[in-house]
């Protein structure tokens, strides 16, 4: 296959002048207005709702508690236990007890305020450390222990003796998505019986199970259609499905459309956040840091419900140790329910967290061992057919030395870190710094579930091409992907698709668009579908203007018999159409086998992994804490590039987002009371903060994938933070080990916390 | 968040008149108000004074030894004025620090001081400026210092029927230089956790020094116990280091220690030590 070295995307014009139809843009007709009445209090028994105020306010058409829901009242990937409306209990800040539909959306929104809520507080559970305590008060019935993963690798009960060892404890923060779209949806009867839910959710196929299941309904009376999504980063799976069963909910009670869009405040308190880890790291190791052992213990807040915990904690078992040979390891990773913010999901999904550890870790063994940090990482990552922690021989070329290599040589690593070392002490307040850190990371879902997934492409008889798939953009960029991969196939342009947003009506079910699978299950399905369709054609072409198969050809929107152009790609398909050719394929990937032993976390994890390594210089001002990244480099091993524009996008938008994650971002919370709830204070990097970013990839067409491509939006943003705490340290001597590096955390090696909420409106004089 | 009523006057004492009914309010650029309304969704009864048409308290003029601000110039169009930025660079920079484009473009200055954030940006350039505010409403007019304007966070000595009219300070003492430093969170939208506005005057030795201060102080000040010991004396590195102690010293008596004061107090001290530098052309580094 040949490589597409710049593309425009496929839905980049509707974006950029404003046509591209968003969740909150739909309007049909006769549209009622939902609004929600949240816990407001972290823990607490529900004793009595009372919904007749708000009933009687104007403009009210429904009000429904968890009472009023036919079927489940909880949904939920691994414990269906999160409350489309809370029962018994209220378990965090954010839960939902009533909804409430109205004419006009202020309307639905007084009324929802209307309704009176009597509690029987109950304690708050504030970290998972107090969940873990026997007397703790449960947030579910059992137990507060939501998961517990183990890897078992190296014989004996003890770990084998070293020269050096060494014991570290790092944290990290709760992460908002920051989509800039918030959740928005608007669901309405079906014109057969059930439902229709239209709008920004990320996995359609998880929300259409909840919502079959909530409603009662059957899978085939339950449509859920994707608008074009403004981001999501992992962010809109449970968050939608929440939102589209109250929609729908409300929408059957009043048999009319009813539109619900979060505000970013209520996105805020309501939706879910990266886990924040505590992770405890042990190691033993020869004088020389050649690593012999490690013992990890990790504990994360799973917050009120279960959600992903299950799956994020796993991928953090797996990669707990990083890209480097370890013989001995013992990992427990844990997550316990609090009454914080549920956790899920997030670009990452539980590999930011290990990998700040496991990076500053290998820094701190450098420095332990008298090495510079690409030599302990030269000295100890995996090489071609090395094993892994869980017993998995890595498939394949192992690239992790090769794309540090290139990072450390693009950025004049050795150099830059040493001279920086020397100048520490040197008067001065602004000291420079530079940073390493790299990762492996397990491709697509492996053994957490089935993978698999379909698209489907149409060729029109004009030429013209259409594209659907059960895997969704949300603004990654895989429709762009699929069809370059389709494009490519067909031998014809870009320009000539059309990618349609995605309808559980009329696609197969094709799991989660997660865990940076796109590119590679929808696109391989994609192609799977493209070659059907062009040997199909091919055969067509040989048998009515003789020849073998093999003399014909697709290409630059023709078809070719050996270096003869017959005609134009238009003509041809309309000529096969009118023969009764079918111009439509329905691809389908499924992904080599995994497996998993839970005992002792053992097994082919995922099916085949990628590498990746990115060198962060920085600018530390010592007076003020203040820190700039100044460049980044960045080199990721990616199987095969399909689009070389986007590759860098998701470079860029990973970097910047990886540098908020280490320098500013926290979502925080006290005693279960949200104290930051929108961007004022939840920093994210502007433009202006964005370091210049030097991208580079490794290309080595994987086997195991029929496009050869891998993945590359979660790796791209998973090892940006260690870097900057690297470079922090080279810069100041310090190390900081808890996220984010703040202005007060890198001046005074602390954080401080402002108590209540900040206000930011005027007085008047009496 | 809606008003129940937006008026548009196109005239000043349309505007006062306005602003004599009750439940009316100013409106500027919006930036401040907007926000803080959409919190309390409900509370519509206010009628918002839009005061946008009133084209002539939005410019900049220089009369007898006196520079006016209208209080509808943007923060953008502050940024950008080339006379302001030869002779009193530290307010146009503040003001070029403010937000973001889209936030300098809508936001005033008026709005900046009549919000009285502590953490808002043009004061304490305005406040090292000796500047005065005028205030009027229907058949009243005062013009007060700074100084008395601001009374806590977000209070002031402003009547809910008063406008900013005007906000001047006289020329600068001959041979003045200035220095304006923002420490936020990020490069842009950053909120200052701290901000420092200074002025020097004199050759040889320094005859005035204004410090100001934002983000610290429960109201808005400049730090005398600084300024005096600077009186004088000559400029010089280590005397601005010691500067920058006692200032924060005095800063952190008069507000008292809080959550953030850990960090402040030595954060303070710096910037106060590069502001002087700054001003008196000495590299701080
Ligand atoms: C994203 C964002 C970033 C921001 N960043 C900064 C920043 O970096 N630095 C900073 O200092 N501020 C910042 N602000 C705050 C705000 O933009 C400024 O305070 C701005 O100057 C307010 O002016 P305005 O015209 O928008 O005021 P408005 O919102 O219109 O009014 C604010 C208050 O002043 C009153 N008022 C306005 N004009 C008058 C007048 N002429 N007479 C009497 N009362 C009046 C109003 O009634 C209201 O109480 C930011 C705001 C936002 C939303």
């Amino acid at each position: 296959m040949k490589l597409y070295p710049q593309h425009r995307r496929v839905d980049g014009i509707g974006k950029v002048t404003g046509k591209a139809i968003f969740g909150a843009d739909q309007m049909p007709g006769h549209l009622l207005y939902g609004a929600v009445k949240r816990a407001g209090i972290p823990h607490a028994r529900i004793v009595r709702v009372d919904t007749e105020k708000a009933r009687n306010c104007p403009g009210v058409r429904a009000v429904l508690t968890a009472k009023d829901i036919p079927g489940a009242h909880g949904f939920g990937i691994v414990v269906p236990h999160q409350r489309v409306l809370a029962d018994d209990k209220v378990r965090y800040f954010g839960d939902g007890v009533a909804a409430v539909a109205a004419e006009t959306e202020e309307q639905a929104r007084f009324a929802a305020e209307q309704i009176e809520i009597e509690y029987e507080t109950l304690p708050t559970i504030s970290s998972p450390e107090e969940a873990l305590k026997s007397d703790a008060p449960l947030v579910h019935e059992g137990s507060n222990l939501a998961v517990e993963h183990r890897v078992r690798h190296g014989e004996g009960e003890k770990p084998p003796d070293a020269a050096v060892t060494l014991e570290r404890t790092y944290r990290t923060q709760h992460a908002e998505h920051s989509y800039i779209e918030p959740e928005a949806i608007v669901a309405w009867p079906a014109e057969h019986g059930g439902i229709v839910v239209k709008g920004s959710v990320q996995n359609l196929f998880s929300t259409r199970r909840s919502l079959a299941a909530v409603l009662d309904l059957p899978l085939n009376k339950v449509q859920v259609i994707q608008t074009t999504l403004g981001g999501s980063f992992g962010g809109k799976d449970e968050a939608m499905t929440l939102l589209s069963c109250r929609a729908a909910l409300l929408a059957l009670a009043t048999g009319r459309p009813v539109k619900m869009v979060n505000s970013r405040e209520e996105s805020f308190i309501e939706s879910y956040k990266r886990h924040p880890y505590r992770l405890h790291y042990e190691l033993g190791a020869d004088k020389d840091g050649q690593l012999r052992s490690m013992q990890i213990d990790i504990l994360a807040d799973a917050g009120a419900y279960a959600s992903t915990s299950q799956f994020v904690t796993w991928r953090s078992t797996v990669q707990a140790t990083g890209p480097y040979r370890v013989p001995w390891v013992r990992t427990r990773v844990r997550a316990a329910f609090t009454n914080n913010n549920y956790t899920g999901a997030m670009r990452g999904f539980g590999s930011p967290q290990v990998n700040l550890a496991i990076e500053s870790f290998m820094d701190e063994l450098a420095e332990e061992v008298g090495k510079s940090p690409l030599e302990i990482r030269r000295l100890n990552a995996y090489r071609d057919g090395d094993v892994t922690p869980t017993g998995q021989q890595l498939p394949g070329k192992v690239t992790i030395v090769e794309a540090l290599e290139a990072v450390a040589r693009a950025s004049d690593f050795e150099r830059k870190w040493r001279e920086n070392r020397a100048r520490q002490k040197e008067a001065g307040a602004i000291k420079r710094g530079i940073g390493l850190a790299c990762s492996y990371r397990g491709v697509s879902l492996g053994a957490e579930g089935t993978d698999a997934a379909g698209t489907l492409v149409a060729i029109q008889t004009d030429g013209s091409v259409t594209i659907s798939s059960g895997i969704t953009d949300m603004g990654q960029g895989a429709q762009t992907a699929m069809s370059a991969v389709v494009a490519e196939a067909l031998g014809i342009s870009l320009s000539q698709i059309r990618f349609l947003n995605t309808d559980t009506d009329r696609v197969p079910d094709s799991g989660p668009t997660v865990a940076s699978r796109a590119t590679i299950m929808g696109g391989s399905a994609a192609y799977d579908a493209s070659i059907a369709l062009r040997k199909r054609l091919l055969e067509f072409s040989a048998r009515t203007y003789r020849g073998d198969d093999s003399d014909f050809r697709l290409e630059d929107n023709a078809l070719w018999r050996c270096d003869e152009r017959l005609m134009s790609f238009h003509e041809f398909v309309d000529k096969a159409f009118a023969s009764g050719i079918s111009l439509m394929a329905l691809g389908w990937h499924k992904a080599p086998k995994t497996t998993w032993r839970e005992e002792h976390g053992q097994g082919t994890a995922y099916f085949t992994y990628v590498y990746g390594a990115n060198a962060a210089e920085i600018e530390v001002d010592t007076q003020t804490g203040q820190v700039r990244i100044l460049d980044v480099w960045v080199c990721h091993e990616v199987g095969r590039v399909i689009s070389y524009a986007q590759a860098c996008g998701q470079v860029y938008g990973g970097v910047v987002m990886g540098m908020g994650y280490g320098l500013l971002e926290e979502y925080y919370q006290e005693q279960g009371i949200p104290r930051i709830k929108n961007f004022d204070e939840y920093t994210l990097a502007t433009a202006l903060d964005a370091p210049n970013i030097h991208a580079s990839f490794l290309e080595h067409p994987d086997a195991l994938s029929p496009i050869g491509a891998k993945s590359l939006g979660e790796p791209a943003t998973e090892i940006c933070a260690p870097a900057v705490l690297n470079a922090i340290f080279n810069a100041t001597g310090r190390r900081i080990r808890e996220l984010p590096a703040s202005l007060e955390r890198v001046l005074l090696g602390r954080q401080l916390r402002r108590h209540g909420i900040r206000t930011s409106l005027a007085k008047e004089a009496p | 968040m809606n008003p129940r009523r937006i008026e548009q006057p196109t005239t000043l004492p349309e505007a006062l008149a306005v602003l004599r009914t009750e439940n009316a309010r100013p409106m500027a650029g919006g930036t401040d108000l907007m926000i803080e309304r959409r919190r309390a969704p409900f509370d519509a009864d206010e009628i918002w004074v839009a005061l946008g048409r009133l084209y002539g308290l939005r410019n900049i003029r220089h009369e007898e030894g006196w520079w006016h601000i209208g209080p509808l110039v943007t923060h953008a169009e502050l940024a950008d004025h080339s006379e302001l930025q030869r002779v009193a660079p530290f307010l146009p920079q503040a003001a070029s620090l403010v937000g973001s484009p889209q936030i300098r473009a809508q936001g005033t200055v008026g709005g900046n001081i009549a919000n009285a954030a502590s953490c808002a940006d043009t004061v304490p350039p305005l406040f090292a400026l000796d500047a005065e505010i005028t205030l009027e409403s229907a058949g009243q007019k005062r013009t007060v210092s700074l100084a008395d304007f601001f009374l806590a966070p977000y209070e002031t000595i402003r009547k809910r029927d008063e406008l900013i009219t005007d906000i001047s300070f006289p020329d600068l003492p001959h041979g003045s230089r200035t220095a304006f430093l923002k420490l936020g969170r990020r490069q842009a939208l950053a909120i200052s956790r701290l901000s420092v506005a200074v002025l020097v005057t004199g050759n040889e030795t320094l005859d005035d020094v204004r410090i100001s201060v934002g983000s610290v102080l429960p109201r808005f000040g400049r730090l005398s116990e600084a300024e005096e010991m600077l009186k004088g004396k000559p400029a010089h590195y280590d005397l601005f280091r010691e500067a920058g102690r006692a200032g924060s010293a005095e800063a952190v008596r008069i507000a008292g220690r809080r959550w953030s004061t850990d960090y402040k107090e030595p954060v303070l001290a710096t910037l106060i030590h590069r502001g002087l530098c700054i001003a008196c052309g000495i590299t701080w580094e």
